[in-house]
């Protein structure tokens, strides 16, 4: 095709076209790739005790680990990064082991009765509880498959405390013993109950959690070493020490009768220290911090002393026992006012 | 396209290779004709453009030329010899049709000169109108690739989104890989649109202004040239 040069403008423009579009492919022959973004990993501030407080050991244990963690009866189905979240161990059978009588509120949330699936397994389960309790009380029975373990805190509902067989018993791994021995009562139960098959089923389905909820953690860490030298127990928050403190005072003011016509009351405020025992219990001779020799103080303050044994054992809820540093040696201002309303 | 050769494509689409080829390669066949179509507007479009700018250039410098001679006070007579069987220009062409009518008119023993006037005037519109229609043709063709490539392009691009759209319900993968291609060539489409649209609607403006322009001139030449051709025709007519 001859070209018309008076009107080169097809020919021209195709031409450019081409042109354009061979630069434009050699340009974009390799396309850029984006710079790999690092991902953004959050981090959480803790406070520089932190890993102290949750590093606390068990007297008890047999040896201190190189890396002492938190103890957790289970592994947790969330990853918690904040296991120092006190009231997530509110259950945590411490060595701080509380008489089952001083648990009232706890016998409400009592699962329903014992499952006969879970009650199957009563026989290896007793007899590793012998071999293991010599060596290490804590070691759960390998047979149970499922997480919530059968450890109802439901002392009333236990027929016979002492099992048939009791294993070895050590004072000091009581406390421990007795988390052991809890699924025990359920046997008697299930001999008395008639089986029925139907119900494995119903039974099976039925998830409810058992209402004391072990203590958990990102892995099971059954054996509480004995923690870092440098490691202290957890802290009681300011509002948990208001909530011990009337906790005490409230249980004070319905055993404290102060001695009648005792003018002047609102200055005489005998301050007590009160040494406790784990399970509430005072230890000791309760002592007046602010020693006066009026008469009339002397009165006060010995009110003020038979009031705090005639308390003993104070009721300290469960959830404080991790705590038991902080309130083992508490002190009560006995305010005429503030106690008697 | 059923399902599986929706998943394959954009299997195939979402590997490294993004060229630009690639990219028109793996596209819907009603997305490659919108951008083939585009593309060809685009080449006419500078075609128009190139020829247009050539012409108005040659049309210009010609007129200049033409009336330089015609104001020389060179004999009209002679221009009319040296120009009549090719006019260069649209003024040219004006002062050759407006020529002829008068030679044919005078030359017959001088009898039809009465309505010779009116009959200039009709010669000098009719070129006038002729010239300037050479002037402004295909320029409508610039202002129409202007307005609608961009509906064409977006046309492509919605018919692309459309497509990868059903490529995410197909592989039930709505990561950016499996998205991103689709995408890319379907904005390809609208680029490659307004690559066509913008130089049209901006030569088409300037070329219908110089056109306008050019069109003045000649009327401006045309109504001289009536006026002194009436004026030869009274004198004729008084002698």
């Amino acid at each position: 095709m001859a070209i018309n040069w008076s009107e080169p403008g097809l020919p021209l423009s195709g031409g450019v076209h081409v042109a354009l579009l061979v630069a434009t492919m050699i340009a974009f022959s390799s396309t850029p790739k984006f710079e790999e973004m690092p991902e953004t990993v959050a981090v959480d501030v803790i406070d520089t005790n932190q890993p102290a407080e949750m590093a606390k050991g068990e007297k008890t244990a047999k040896e201190a680990k190189p890396d002492p963690k938190p103890r957790a009866e289970r592994v947790a189905e969330t990853n918690d990064i904040k296991p120092e979240n006190a009231d997530a161990k509110r259950d945590v059978p411490s060595p701080v082991s509380r008489p089952p009588s001083t648990e009232p509120e706890q016998k409400a949330q009592v699962p329903p009765p014992p499952k006969p699936p879970e009650q199957q397994k009563p026989e290896p389960k007793k007899e590793e509880i012998k071999d293991e309790a010599l060596v290490k009380a804590e070691k759960k029975p390998d047979p149970k498959p499922e997480p919530p373990k059968p450890e109802p805190p439901k002392p009333d509902r236990k027929p016979e405390p002492p099992k048939p067989e009791p294993p070895k018993f050590e004072p000091d791994k009581l406390a421990k013993m007795i988390e052991q021995a809890k699924p025990a009562p359920p046997k008697s139960e299930a001999t008395d109950k008639p089986f029925n098959p139907n119900d494995i089923k119903k039974l099976l389905e039925s998830k409810e959690k058992p209402a004391q909820a072990a203590s958990t953690g990102q892995q099971v860490n059954k054996t509480a070493s004995l923690g870092s030298a440098t490691a202290t127990g957890q802290k009681l928050n300011p509002s948990q020490k208001d909530q011990i403190g009337s906790i005490i005072k409230d249980q004070l003011a319905q055993c404290w009768s102060p001695p009648a016509g005792v003018s002047d009351g609102a200055s005489l405020k005998p301050i007590v220290r009160v040494s406790l025992l784990p399970d509430g219990t005072v230890t000791g001779s309760p002592s007046i911090a602010n020693e006066q020799s009026s008469p009339a103080f002397r009165a006060m303050a010995d009110s003020a002393l038979r009031a705090v044994r005639k308390c003993s054992p104070f009721k300290i809820p469960a959830q404080f026992a991790p705590f038991y540093n902080d309130w083992k040696d508490w002190t009560v201002t006995f305010d005429p006012k503030e106690m008697l309303g | 396209m059923n399902g599986t050769e929706v998943i394959s494509t954009t299997l195939q689409t979402g590997g490294s290779d993004i060229s630009i080829w690639t990219m028109f390669w793996n596209a819907h066949f009603v997305v490659k004709i919108v951008i083939l179509g585009l593309l060809s507007a685009s080449i006419w479009c500078w075609a128009i453009i190139i020829d247009k700018e050539l012409l108005f250039r040659r049309e210009r410098r010609a007129m200049d030329r033409f009336e330089d001679v015609f104001w020389s006070g060179q004999s009209l007579d002679e221009l009319y010899r040296a120009l009549h069987d090719r006019p260069t220009n649209a003024m040219a062409a004006v002062f050759v049709a407006a020529m002829r009518e008068w030679k044919r008119s005078v030359e017959n023993s001088g009898r039809a000169v009465t309505n010779l006037t009116q009959r200039l005037d009709k010669v000098l519109d009719v070129t006038i109108q002729r010239e300037v229609e050479r002037l402004e043709s295909k320029l409508l063709v610039l202002a129409t690739i202007g307005s609608a490539s961009p509906f064409i392009g977006l046309f492509g691009t919605v018919w692309g989104i459309m497509n990868s759209f059903r490529s995410i319900a197909a592989s039930k993968n709505t990561s950016l890989a499996v998205v991103a291609p689709g995408i890319a060539e379907a904005l390809f489409a609208t680029a490659i649109g307004l690559f066509a649209a913008i130089p049209a609607v901006i030569a088409y403006n300037k070329l219908q202004a110089e056109a306008a322009k050019q069109q003045a001139r000649v009327e401006g030449f045309a109504d001289e040239f009536s006026a002194i051709l009436s004026r030869q025709i009274d004198e004729h007519i008084g002698s």
